[in-house]
């Protein structure tokens, strides 16, 4: 006796795993590129600070008129990352003087970049940022 | 019998015109399920494949924002409907077909404290190893837990792995006594004059719903094969033994053990018996001597088997059957099961300790108690710290109000049996702290699910036109969550105190000395109330050692 109009779910999960395959951890078409994260004050401080993406090719040439997006994710999920276009500044560096690190704790930052060639590039780094009260009162 | 409720007759949830006719569906659960299953088959897939970045993984929301908190959320109002809609049950069912679901649960085994146990290391592990920001690592706890209960029902008998291992289900199970529902009998007469009890033993074919030729069974007796430690027994004449609260099953009635979910399996089919065709319970709760959602996954077998439609989800006084103390099938009376007191205690005090990991003084706990033990590796600074905060205070914490309870009402029992009475007595202050924190993530980030979703259909070329919309978190105004979070605190507290009170003029009825023996349980709830309103008001710093590469 056949069953009809049953669907096996099985060919959906081994499309749904062959997708999910495809989905990588970061975006990185120029991986001789070098780019270097740095906030300022060090170690951060809940409130705003200064971060610097500075961005230089496979040479060590400074890299002009790329777009960078920094992104600042807390560690746990469930809370709103920041998000923050950088300006040029000369050099291959690309800053935001006002970036919000909104609770104390652990952070990812990721600059988003988009090269001027229109290749793209992420790369992140941890920070752990030091809650207001937490400062030494002296 | 023994009721939580009202003599009137009390709302019940499958009399609710849609969602009643939903949940009486026969393939309602499995649907449930179903959804459940395809979540977390995402949720492995994105942890194992998708960004290591929690906050823009499924595997780092879904779980620990989102099913966290609605697990919370449906306890609060409603009952343990997560272990109703509980994935992990759907590939047990294959194993019941595939292994030999036969062999009963270890004997040494047949208690709360593997789960106790389990809950420990899962609590140290969650720290440990920082679960809430791996992806990669939450995916495996997802796909241990699928091989667990795929291993444990298909070779132990019935739902042991819910009743005895699972650590979320115990979780469930023990603030379920807090929750405003239960399934339960509807017209406790008709229990008395049923004849099949297919409710515990399930359904066969070719046997009439309510067949005559069967012997009547003893009303005051109960199917279940359990005795009052939880411990299932072979099933044998449907009796009570009133000194060991064992009740078994008639001869003529087909094992519930033998009662597995794989319908129509070689498995279900003694001799003589024909095809089952409906399960019993598979944790051995008799529904005439049920007591409360103790050990009731909300699984519906029960209402799906009853040939009478006597049983319900019906309304409850929230928390009742915390002080009361009827002998329970499936589980005994709670104050002979220092294991499930034991639960009580360790969920209450985890409670606190995992919102104390998130704030910034645990950090100087932990480094003081690094330089203590000579700087060992962060693993084992944790092992110590929760051997502390999880085992070692709530043991001095209710020896010394036991014995302050004793004391002021000039009672001479063995501190255990004060523990295990008054223990019960916590776990509303419990739920009320697991909701302020659990609930401060999903309404501070429960619309993060949205871009983090947008963003996994895009990177496979599914999505809809637009960027994702990652400024989306907030559930309610965040000036409203502090709020919130005392609310649920006092609620907790408030019903602590009321449990407390009540077992106490339980224990010793109205009188001065059951206000005596109430005071010291009163002052240690306090404590655990004031500790939580200080945790809430420490700056938040959600620290873990997963670091990203620059």
């Amino acid at each position: 006796m056949t069953r009809r109009g049953s669907l096996s779910p099985v060919p959906f999960v081994l499309l749904l795993l062959l997708a999910a395959g495809c989905r990588g951890d970061a975006v990185d078409e120029a991986p001789d590129h070098e780019v270097r994260i740095s906030v300022a004050p060090t170690p951060p401080i809940m409130g705003s600070a200064r971060v610097v993406v500075q961005l230089s090719d496979g040479e060590g040439l400074a890299v002009e008129n790329a777009q960078v997006t920094l992104i600042g994710d807390m560690a746990h999920p469930g809370m709103t990352p920041v998000e923050e276009d950088l300006e040029q500044e000369g050099g291959g560096r690309y800053a935001t003087s006002d970036f919000d690190f909104t609770m104390g704790g652990d952070w990812v930052l990721s600059a988003r970049i988009q090269l001027p060639d229109g290749r793209r590039v992420e790369r992140s780094r941890s920070v752990e940022v030091v809650s207001l009260d937490a400062r030494d009162p002296t | 019998m023994p009721t939580l409720r009202a003599e009137t007759r009390p709302f019940d949830l499958l009399r609710i015109p849609i969602l009643g006719r939903f949940l009486r569906w026969r393939h309602a659960r499995t649907v449930l399920q179903g959804g459940m299953l395809g979540l977390a088959i995402l949720l492995i897939l994105d942890g194992l494949f998708g960004p290591q970045i929690a906050p823009r993984n499924l595997a780092g929301v879904l779980p620990w924002v989102h099913w966290r908190g609605f697990v919370v959320l449906a306890l609060l109002i409603a009952g343990n409907l997560f272990c109703m809609a509980c994935p992990f049950m759907l590939p047990r069912r294959l194993a019941k077909r595939l292994l030999p679901a036969g062999r009963p649960w270890p004997r040494p085994l047949r208690s709360k404290w593997l789960a106790v146990g389990l809950l420990f290391v899962f609590f140290w592990a969650y720290e440990a190893f920082s679960l809430w920001q791996s992806p990669w690592l939450t995916a495996w706890v997802a796909i241990t837990y699928f091989v667990a209960a795929f291993v444990i029902d298909g070779f132990f008998r019935g739902a042991s792995f819910c009743k005895h291992v699972c650590p979320i289900g115990q979780f469930n199970f023990m603030h379920a006594t807090v929750s405003p529902l239960e399934v339960g009998v509807r017209e406790p007469e008709t229990c008395s004059d049923c004849a099949t009890k297919d409710c515990i033993r399930g359904r066969y074919a070719g046997t009439s719903a309510v067949p005559a030729d069967r012997p009547a069974v003893s009303s005051m007796g109960g199917g279940g094969s359990t005795s009052a430690s939880g411990i299932a027994t072979p099933p044998g004449p449907l009796a009570l033994d009133s000194a060991s609260g064992t009740v078994r099953l008639p001869e003529v009635a087909p094992p519930p053990a033998m009662a597995s979910p794989s319908v129509g399996s070689a498995h279900d089919e003694p001799a003589g018996r024909g095809r089952l065709v409906q399960n019993g319970c598979e944790l051995w709760l008799f529904q005439e001597r049920k007591v409360g959602n103790v050990d009731c996954t909300f699984c519906m077998e029960c209402v799906h088997a009853c040939p009478h439609d006597n049983v319900g989800i019906l309304a409850r006084v929230p928390g009742a059957e915390l002080w009361r103390n009827p002998w329970r099938s499936g589980v005994g009376r709670l104050t002979e099961r220092p294991d499930l007191a034991g639960l009580a205690v360790l969920l209450t005090f985890a409670a606190f300790v995992n919102a104390f990991g998130m704030v910034r003084p645990v950090q100087a706990v932990l480094q003081a108690l690094g330089r203590a033990l000579g700087s060992p590796p962060e693993a084992l600074i944790l092992l110590a710290f929760f051997a502390g905060a999880l085992l070692l205070l709530p043991l001095l914490a209710m020896g010394a109000t036991s014995a302050s309870s004793r004391h002021f009402s000039g009672g001479q029992e063995k501190l255990t049996e004060i523990g295990t009475r008054y223990a019960y007595g916590l776990v509303p202050l419990g739920l009320g702290m697991w909701s302020a924190h659990y609930l401060f993530h999903l309404l501070l980030g429960g619309l993060t699910i949205v871009p983090v979703f947008h963003a996994y259909l895009e990177d496979l070329n599914l999505a809809a036109p637009g960027a994702p919309a990652w400024g989306m978190g907030p559930m309610i105004p965040e000036t409203w969550l502090f709020p919130v979070q005392v609310l649920l605190l006092q609620g907790g507290l408030a019903g602590s105190l009321w449990v407390l009170l009540r077992i106490a003029r339980r224990e010793h009825g109205d009188t001065t000395r059951a206000k005596r023996a109430f005071a010291p349980w009163a002052l240690f709830v306090t404590v655990l109330f004031a500790t939580g309103i200080w945790l809430l008001l420490q700056p938040m710093e959600m620290r873990g050692t997963f670091m990203v590469d620059g």
